[in-house]
């Protein structure tokens, strides 16, 4: 195991590893809170019918997967706080529409179709270095919002409209979040795939919420979580010759199903139902 | 002589089809203590909503302080008033203890970049101490009975040092004793911080005992605006309660 760490396309990975986790684990917590997991999902598709059209294209797909989600962001945004239609009704719309393009651009790609698999899985262990400065980016940029606007962020997620009656641009700062989740699933998708980030987004942060009642512990539990399960899913899947994404995606479920049995919440409302 | 308040002139609110406040007019002074009582979809609710400008206002115009709601003063005037709603749910399991709910209350005026001081951090103890909520303060705030989380909220409301406080059936589903001490925490609080308060309330008891002022309100009408004495005659328990 320790002679894999040798290897500079492994340590590139545990790298990934650590921005990426670093990223959606910070992300997943404003997700969680929220209680928009399929506004993640929604977007993480978009992301992905972005990122074929530029492999149909041959432009940029970062980028395209970039405006892709910032395009569902926008159109999630408004109809999620307007309320003119139910929330998991525009969600289903966006979900669906996304997918059939996605599955559009999949059918007119010109070489096949492992291109579009290899977005949909990732391939954490072939990232290159531009992966790697545009996964800093974003760690970065996540754990600077998450600091700098910590006040705002927290009083917004804990209930938007009295956020707004006490005088914060609560609208401002939730279509800022969704820019933050589009922008975090945008850049992690080439390397740890679109159907990982989501589960890098949503299980760790979902793990981290059963066991503090802290939004400073929960930030530190959800990125370590995050971290862990991608180092544990790398090293599983280099041992036991297995697909590096799904083990990632499994060990971050065991931890969630371990912090669900051993929550401090749920002891504590088990024991004063008793 | 005191100045005007909160001002609502010819506002109509609307959703869908049915209309919510018709044409309300209103003048409220400085430092007054005024109910707001009437039947379930009388609009109560909506018109604390029209002041804090939370409600979308397609006729009429809100003044507050002789100041309209626009998009660039709108957060400024909101800082100016404090809110408690009447429904409040939240997962039992939120990260987020009280003494935070009450400190979030200051976020507005503090604006971005700058972080939590002693300033806020003595100003939410005094407050806590106020409504008697000390014990309170380390609690995760989902698991806060009704009562608790309204005090926790009254409290976040203070945090904006507000010159206007507007709250929301802030009694319902508290017992005898828990509203009597309460009555006597707002009574406090409304002089003590020179407020002009507005109240909804379908507890007659509680008006009487709070609010110089009472507003009736029936299907997006006012029907009655006068003094306490006034309303009790006109609901005619005035006797009964002395």
């Amino acid at each position: 195991m320790m002679d894999l760490i040798n290897f500079a396309f492994f340590q590139k990975a545990l790298i990934a590893c650590l921005l990426a986790g670093t990223a959606c684990g910070i992300v997943g917590v404003w997700i969680v809170i929220m209680r928009i997991s399929f506004i993640g999902v929604a977007i993480s598709h978009a992301a992905f019918a972005g990122a074929l059209l530029a492999l149909v294209l041959d432009k940029p797909v970062v980028l395209f997967s970039f405006i892709f989600s910032l395009l569902a962001c926008a159109v999630l945004g408004p109809l999620s706080d307007r309320g003119q239609l139910h929330p998991e009704t525009s969600i289903g719309i966006i979900f669906s529409s996304t997918l059939g393009l996605a599955f559009l651009f999949m059918g007119i790609l010109p070489e096949g179709k492992s291109q579009a698999l290899n977005l949909l899985w990732g391939s954490i262990l072939t990232v290159t270095l531009q992966d790697v400065i545009l996964l800093a980016a974003t760690a970065i940029f996540a754990s600077l919002t998450a600091i700098f606007l910590y006040k705002e962020i927290q009083s917004v997620i804990f209930n938007r409209e009295l956020a707004k009656a006490s005088g914060i641009a609560a609208s401002i700062f939730f279509y800022l979040l969704l820019f933050f989740t589009g922008a975090a699933v945008s850049t992690t998708i080439t390397s740890v795939g679109g159907l990982l980030v989501f589960a890098l987004i949503i299980n760790p942060a979902a793990a981290a919420y059963q066991i503090t009642y802290s939004m400073k512990k929960m930030y530190l539990l959800s990125v370590s979580f995050a971290v862990l399960s991608g180092w544990t899913g790398l090293f599983l899947a280099s041992i036991l010759n297995l697909p590096a994404g799904a083990c990632i995606v499994i060990v971050s479920s065991i931890i969630f199903a371990v912090s669900v049995i051993f929550s401090p919440k749920r002891i504590r409302k088990n024991a004063s139902e008793n | 002589m005191k100045a005007l308040k909160i001002q609502l002139i010819n506002v109509s609110i609307g959703y869908m089809s049915e209309t919510i406040i018709e044409d309300l007019s209103l003048d409220i002074m400085e430092g007054e203590f005024t109910g707001i009582f009437g039947p379930n979809g009388a609009g109560k609710t909506t018109l604390l909503c029209a002041v804090n400008g939370l409600a979308r206002i397609p006729a009429g115009k809100v003044f507050i302080n002789g100041e309209a709601f626009n998009i660039l003063n709108e957060n400024a005037l909101r800082r100016k008033i404090g809110y408690v709603p009447q429904h409040f749910e939240i997962d039992a399991k939120l990260p987020v203890i009280s003494e935070e709910v009450i400190l979030m209350g200051r976020y507005g005026k503090m604006g971005c970049l700058r972080f939590v001081g002693n300033v806020e951090k003595n100003l939410m103890r005094e407050l806590a101490s106020l409504l008697e909520i000390n014990h309170l303060l380390r609690k995760p705030f989902g698991q806060l009975s009704g009562g608790e989380k309204k005090r926790v909220l009254i409290a976040r409301a203070l945090m904006q040092e507000p010159e206007i406080m507007l709250l929301d059936e802030i009694f319902a589903w508290l017992d005898r004793d828990m509203a009597s001490s309460f009555t006597k925490a707002i009574r406090d609080v409304h002089k003590t911080k020179n407020l002009t308060t507005l109240i909804v309330s379908h507890n007659i008891e509680t008006i009487y005992k709070l609010c110089s002022r009472v507003i009736w309100m029936e299907e997006g009408k006012i029907v009655f605006d006068g003094s306490r004495e006034d309303f009790m005659k006109r609901i005619r328990i005035y006797d009964g309660l002395n």
